[in-house]
């Protein structure tokens, strides 16, 4: 079985290399995200409503 | 007068415009849609027409929908919340007109095109290669100006909603370039590089992505921003937000080979394709979660205000379509499901609930705003919104009923071992009523668009004459804070750091997946050889593409056990190596006919074009009479074979100096059996039908064993 | 700095003083998440790397199962297959096959269209009930005649021969000129 996915696909560690990438990315991605401060995302969320006219 | 602050204006022009043509295009798609569903109920309705006939009509209605409809309302959505989160007027006014009347050019070249049957019947990506070239143009001077705006903004943060237009930009401009490398034969004809299998993986690879990164992406950036000014309150988790993002993005890109399941694809890139369909449950839900809990607190608005309506509706139906697109991705749900109205039921809800609503309430919300005025009428929204809900339900039921009915019955085997519903055109007036059902949710739909055409006019009426823009102030960007230079590189840096780890995180699944199957060579098995089409075959397979045949037939026998009854031997890849574009198809309105060839007798096919019912009672086809009447290009066939050569097709020199006395040959022949059995048309061998004939029947005759 | 903070504050106000917390993200979702990844890296596995079967073996099995069945389900049904084709229940049941599936080549009265004349002396492939038979099951793939025997049931292929038979010597208006051999009996 694993001879005959294998003939069809030589580049398995393209595969591999992928699925590291791809779970390594996350594990930094949620480090980084779980070390923000909690003042970051509030001040985050409120973006879209800093909306000033003009005060002249 | 604030000495800390920068005084300056949006253009909320472009913005406008943009919102315009999206109602107006908007109509178009709706009512294309509807005709298509019309004639799937009741067949006349083909109107005997080439230039409206289903096979047309259907392309021009999905590219309608997406690039015209949905593209005109990103492009809105994204000018306007971009220079509002970014507090900067857009990097260029001219660049922005540019991209406007560019992008409704283009919709009107392919309105002209696609009728006129200048198709590449690649899903999604039938417009033909000058079209190609100008949306690649345009779509460059649209990252120019967003890219512009990103760099000259006043706000150092970069809000989620950014980051998923950033996406949609990088991805999009890969997506569409990759998919569309094709050699020009004519000046509105291409063969694409890719063949058979290379090609149905790359098209997919675009086609399901075109899904993510057209419809998904920019539509949840619209989200984040639009979501929360209307239920005025923010986000409900922004941390959800960025974890959401980045799986999104990372898993979106391998879950294309979905759609080629049981296919002659390599059992790994099936296995790929499903396993991340999976995953993506989870992250498209992190959206859903967070569009709809942002009204925690205020679900009371859900019973007063339209907007909030077509926003939850909107978010719910993208629920539900990202939990059955998984589900649909599983190999045995695929088995029933795939080839069904199944999947026209479930694109229906995403594009009709998610991006149709979403963009209602965006227009809105944002028309009043942008005029300066007050919406005409809340109640005639209101009824809006129940006139759509009740037209997609009706919708989506309807088709999923008669995808799974259907489903079902080609898979139907008893127990001596034969076929339940052998006759195909059986599974299909069994579901015809489910049809009529379909297209009048698709009136109550267009209803409830009409309502909004109307109100949004009314409301265009009551502006006041002299619009100004309004200035806004923001904080003069802070460059002498505490770490000085580098927080200004940081601030310019950002958007390039977060495009080159969005091209990254689409790069790695797009590599993964195409590169091995470039090299064809690692999947042909050297002991078949595939003989390439004849060149009237070639000129018959070109009229089979210009018809748009694939948008009811595949040419791909899955490997199912029902299917090898109804169809004979599971499709290989080595058949169709020299198939450019791959016409394996994606929908079965009518049977497969990957092995058509030699099936039945010339002159069944010589009436069942002229009238489908004459040979088949029931069918619901439409008659193509005018391939009784138009000439076969024979001229053209010596440039056709020679750009098939260059690209690696066998054919000989001399097959190349002599391919139209070569076709007018074997169309001769096919001419004399017709007339054998009294066909009487004095030039019948100049007749398109008999090209389409020849290719007919050398489907599935190519193979031999060496 | 100060001018942001007050930023800020105008935020708080319009807020009509809801702090928001950041929300946690729901377990379940994460949960979800985990498990769809985990279930994914064990399929892809035992698919792909280890025993699972193929594509291409899960259907030969299947195949095999349905030839079995199709063995089996053959072989008596044709026994009486001479005396059948006399029956009158056979007759009118061959009557509506024929006119769901052969008139279209055949003509709605057997006298032949694309395909030949059904009424005449004159047989391409013979003229006994199992000649016949034989013509439905198999077909003629080169001329056309597509095989029926996967489409019609062993009795509706009985009653089509039956209904063939009992066209000999009706006569219909613009029949199709003779092919094969006359068989006179």
């Amino acid at each position: 079985m694993k001879q005959e996915a294998l003939l069809y696909f030589t580049d398995t560690w393209l595969t591999l290399l992928g699925l590291v990438l791809f779970f390594s990315f996350f594990i930094i991605m949620l480090i980084r995200v779980y070390s923000l401060k909690k003042e970051y995302f509030e001040m985050m969320s409120k973006l879209p409503f800093k909306e000033l006219e003009d005060e002249r | 007068m604030n000495q800390n602050y920068e005084y300056f204006s949006y253009d909320d022009d472009i913005v406008k415009k943009f919102l315009l043509a999206t109602m107006i295009w908007a109509g178009a798609a709706f009512l294309f849609g509807l005709l298509a569903a019309l004639q799937l109920a009741y067949w006349p309705l083909n109107l005997n027409s080439e230039y409206l006939t289903f096979g047309r009509l259907r392309p021009l209605h999905t590219n309608a929908a997406i690039f015209a409809f949905a593209g005109n309302a990103i492009f809105a959505g994204i000018y306007y919340s971009t220079q509002r989160l970014l507090k900067a007027r857009l990097f260029s006014d001219l660049l922005g007109r540019i991209h406007f009347w560019g992008w409704q050019l283009i919709i009107v070249a392919a309105a002209i095109t696609l009728p006129l049957g200048y198709s590449q019947s690649k899903e999604y990506a039938e417009l033909e290669w000058p079209i190609d070239i100008a949306i690649t143009l345009v779509w460059v001077v649209f990252a120019i100006n967003f890219f512009g705006t990103i760099k000259k903004r006043r706000e150092k943060h970069m809000y989620v909603a950014i980051w998923f237009y950033i996406a949609t930009i990088i991805t999009v401009a890969v997506l569409h370039i990759v998919n569309s490398i094709e050699l020009p034969v004519t000046f509105l004809k291409s063969y694409p590089v890719y063949a058979g299998i290379q090609d149905a993986l790359v098209q997919w690879w675009y086609g399901h992505n075109a899904v993510a990164f057209f419809l998904t992406t920019p539509f949840l950036g619209l989200m984040y921003y639009f979501m929360p000014k209307i239920a005025d309150r923010p986000v409900y988790s922004y941390r959800l937000s960025i974890i959401h993002f980045w799986s999104l993005v990372f898993i979106y890109i391998w879950a294309g080979p979905h759609h080629l399941l049981y296919t002659a694809l390599p059992d790994w890139a099936q296995t790929l394709g499903m396993i991340f369909s999976l995953m993506l449950w989870a992250p498209s839900w992190g959206g859903m979660i967070n569009g709809l809990l942002t009204l925690r607190g205020a679900w009371h608005l859900l019973r007063t205000d339209p907007l909030v309506k077509f926003m939850v509706a909107a978010i719910t139906f993208y629920g539900m379509a990202t939990f059955e697109g998984p589900l649909l991705s599983i190999k045995s749900v695929s088995a029933v499901g795939h080839y069904t109205d199944w999947i026209i039921g479930h694109v229906h809800s995403g594009a009709l609930g998610w991006n149709g609503f979403l963009s209602f309430a965006m227009i809105y919300y944002l028309v009043p705003k942008l005029w300066s005025t007050k919406l005409y009428s809340l109640k005639l929204a209101t009824t809006h919104f129940w006139l759509g809900l009740v037209g997609i339900l009706l919708y989506y039921i309807s088709m999923v009923s008669a995808g799974i009915t259907q489903g079902l019955m080609w898979h139907a085997v008893n127990e001596n071992g034969k076929l339940v519903y052998p006759d195909f055109v059986e599974t299909v007036t069994r579901i015809v009523p489910l049809y009529w059902v379909r297209a009048l949710g698709g009136v109550l739909y267009l209803a409830g668009f009409i309502l909004m055409a109307y109100n949004i006019w009314k409301t265009l009426k009551t502006a006041p004459k002299d619009q100004k823009e309004p200035t806004y102030a923001a904080l003069k960007p802070n460059f002498e804070s505490s770490s000085g230079e580098t927080t200004h590189k940081k601030l310019e840096g950002m958007g390039l750091v977060f495009s080159v780890l969005s091209f990254i995180a689409i790069a790695v699944g797009s590599i993964v997946e195409i590169i091995p199957t470039l090299s064809l060579h690692k999947y042909v098995e050297p002991a078949r050889v595939t003989d390439p089409y004849s060149a009237l075959e070639l000129a018959g397979r070109d009229i089979y593409i210009r018809e748009g045949c694939y948008t009811c037939h595949s040419q791909m026998i899955r490997k199912l056990s029902a299917e090898v009854l109804r169809y004979g031997p599971a499709s290989t890849i080595e058949e169709s190596m020299w198939d450019r574009p791959f016409q394996w198809g994606s929908k079965r309105t009518g049977p497969d006919l990957a092995r058509s060839g030699g099936k039945y007798p010339n002159l069944w096919h010589y009436r069942h074009m002229m009238d489908p019912r004459s040979t088949t009672p029931g069918s619901i086809m439409p008659n193509y009479p005018w391939l009784y009447t138009k000439k076969t290009d024979y001229l053209v066939l010596r440039k056709k074979l020679s750009v098939m050569q260059s690209l690696g097709v066998p054919y000989t020199d001399e097959q190349l100096a002599q391919a139209d006395l070569d076709a007018q040959k074997q169309a001769m022949s096919i001419v004399e059996d017709l007339k054998q059995n009294g066909v009487e048309d004095p030039k019948l061998e100049e007749k398109e039908i008999v090209a389409l004939i020849a290719y007919l029947q050398a489907m599935g005759k190519k193979e031999r064993a060496e | 700095m100060s001018d942001d903070k007050k930023d800020i504050k105008k935020l708080e106000e319009h807020f009509d003083g809801i702090i928001e917390h950041d929300h946690p993200l729901p377990n379940w979702w994460v949960a979800t998440f985990v498990i769809t990844v985990v279930f994914s890296i064990f399929y892809y596995g035992y698919y792909e790397l280890l025993d699972g079967p193929t594509l291409d073996q899960e259907l030969s099995v299947k195949m095999a199962e349905i030839e079995q069945q199709q063995k089996d389900s053959v072989g008596k049904a044709f026994d009486n297959l001479d005396q059948d084709v006399l029956k009158q229940e056979f007759i009118d049941k061959g009557k509506v096959v024929f006119a769901e599936k052969c008139f279209m080549c055949h003509g709605q009265q057997g006298q032949g269209l694309i395909g030949p004349n059904l009424t005449d002396n004159f047989w391409i492939h013979g003229n006994t009930s199992q000649n016949i038979l034989h013509v439905i099951q198999k077909g003629v793939p080169e001329k056309g005649m597509v095989p029926w025997e996967a489409v019609l049931s062993a009795e509706e292929q009985i009653a089509t021969v039956a209904f063939i038979k009992s066209l000999k010597g009706t006569n219909p208006p613009t029949p199709k000129a003779a092919e094969g051999t006359e068989y006179k009996d």
